[in-house]
């Protein structure tokens, strides 16, 4: 577990607010810490496994006895095994079921740990996942059928869960960023013949882009936003 | 319209596909129309006897047409049920994987709540089933030149239902693997969709029977006023898809819904 203070040199969305990074191993989870930081967060990350609705409420527990309260949860998931390139009939049963379900049920868990944390007060969790499932890519079927699942999962929690004051959102990350491992594979291109894409010049910074929105998402400026997808790909595919 | 041409009739001739679910609602109506439009084909399903009753109402009305008894979680009993076809009819050109395992009843599922059985117990089904037939049907589509792999999702995954959220969580990751799969397959000449169907099946029977106010309301959120037909709404949509028609259509989660869902 890594506690980090606030960085004064930024504006502060989350000044006096306290987030929990749970990202199961994934590097983007320091980078995002990092960047709510910038904003004024005391931000622990944890990367303890969520193997069971257990293990995910002790552990974002045991994060949260650092602070008052718990503002912010911000989430990913992905096993190892969905983190890699092949054609799905070269896939084995148990990578399947370790990449899709595995990793599914740690989101699971973590969202009802988070609901266990934050159902008296509300507050925000934001599920970070590849924007690349948004258009699909071959070699990658385990991973964003996983990552499509979560984002449904996002919603139907922020239904259930808008009651208690609690809000829930995805955020769509470049693959590169979210699975460096994978950057060499065959992402698709926008068919777009005009300025090559993105429409920013420039892919998106995880620790300073991306974390800019999920602080937002955590502060009260986005009291009414809930269920929402965010890509944050600097203009590339504008889905519909 | 002629009643040829509201049939697709001759559409699929010579054609053959497997059905998965096929023993009753969405799956029956759909094993129906794609034998109208001239397929042949294997209805399966987990129950033998269900999958029977809807290889009578085929053969009633002349349809080409065998049952076979499929858990979708099983892999090898998949792969054998597909073989099995292939080698019946000498082919196989569709495969649609509609096989789903949701509610059990009408009282909406606390998420808080859901246990790692109760996702395995939808998921075996839907995302295993989906790894299952795809892997097992892969190389009798790519043989057949006019390949199609088509998931039955549910507008629950669009939205995010509250009312079950594994099964829109499921539902949703069909849009991933068909996104996919579509962009892994495009080489093999094979088409992968997903429709998002509202239709009139027994389980929604069922659930508005024991909530007729909520069946009122829900109606009244359809622009066409009603909930789809299994054969002749949702059915006949797959035996478009399934068609030279629409054989440049490919990777979209298409919503046969009667407008329901406008927010792509």
């Amino acid at each position: 577990m890594v506690v980090g203070f606030a960085d004064s040199s930024v504006a502060s969305l989350l000044a006096g607010r306290h987030a929990i990074v749970a990202a199961q191993g994934l590097a983007i989870g320091r980078l995002l810490a990092q960047g709510l930081r910038r904003h004024g967060a005391r931000a622990i990350e944890s990367d303890a496994p969520f193997g069971s609705k257990v293990d995910a409420e002790s552990a974002l527990a045991d994060a949260a006895q650092e602070f008052d309260a718990v503002d912010l949860v911000m989430h990913a998931a992905a096993l190892p095994t969905a983190l890699k390139a092949r054609p799905l009939d070269a896939l084995s049963a148990d990578d399947w079921r370790s990449a899709v379900h595995r990793s599914m049920l740690a989101t699971l868990f973590c969202l009802q740990g988070a609901h266990s944390l934050l159902r008296k007060r509300g507050g925000s969790v934001v599920v970070v996942g590849p924007s690349t499932a948004l258009v699909g890519a071959a070699g990658l079927v385990p991973l964003l059928t996983l990552a499509e699942g979560q984002r449904s999962l996002v919603k139907s929690a922020a239904r259930q869960w808008g009651r208690h004051g609690m809000r829930l959102n995805w955020v769509g990350v470049p693959l590169q960023h979210y699975a460096p491992m994978l950057s060499d594979a065959p992402v698709p291109m926008v068919p777009e013949l005009g300025p090559p894409p993105p429409a920013l010049g420039r892919v998106p910074e995880p620790r300073t882009d991306v974390a800019d929105v999920i602080a937002w998402l955590g502060s009260e400026g986005a009291r009414g936003i809930t269920g929402a997808s965010f890509n944050l790909d600097g203009g590339d595919w504008m889905v519909p | 319209m002629n009643e040829a041409a509201m049939t697709g009739s001759g559409l699929l001739a010579g054609r053959v596909a497997f059905v998965t679910g096929a023993g009753g609602g969405i799956g029956r109506g759909i094993a129906q129309a794609l034998a109208a439009a001239g397929a042949s084909v294997a209805v399966t399903g987990r129950r033998l006897s269900t999958c029977d009753d809807t290889v009578g109402l085929i053969e009633a009305e002349g349809g080409i047409c065998a049952a076979f008894e499929v858990d979708v979680g099983d892999e090898t009993a998949v792969r054998r049920a597909i073989d099995a076809a292939a080698r019946r009819w000498g082919r196989l050109d569709i495969l649609v994987q509609n096989a789903n395992a949701g509610m059990d009843s009408a009282v909406p599922v606390a998420l808080e709540a859901v246990t790692e059985e109760d996702w395995y117990r939808q998921a075996r089904v839907a995302w295993d089933g989906n790894l299952h037939c795809a892997q097992a049907a892969l190389p009798h589509l790519r043989a057949s030149g006019v390949g199609r792999f088509i998931v039955l999702g549910s507008a629950f995954g669009l939205h995010g239902a509250a009312m079950n959220p594994v099964y829109s969580a499921l539902k949703g990751g069909d849009r991933g693997f068909v996104k996919s799969l579509a962009r892994e397959w495009g080489a093999h000449g094979i088409t992968v969709n997903a429709i998002e169907p509202a239709a009139a099946t027994e389980p929604a029977e069922v659930f508005f029977a024991q909530n007729p106010a909520v069946r009122a309301a829900y109606l009244r959120m359809f622009p066409l006023g009603r909930m789809g037909a299994p054969r002749n709404d949702i059915g006949r949509a797959v035996v478009a898809l399934c068609s030279d028609l629409m054989g440049y259509v490919s990777g979209q989660n298409l919503p046969v819904d009667g407008g329901l869902y406008t927010a792509l």
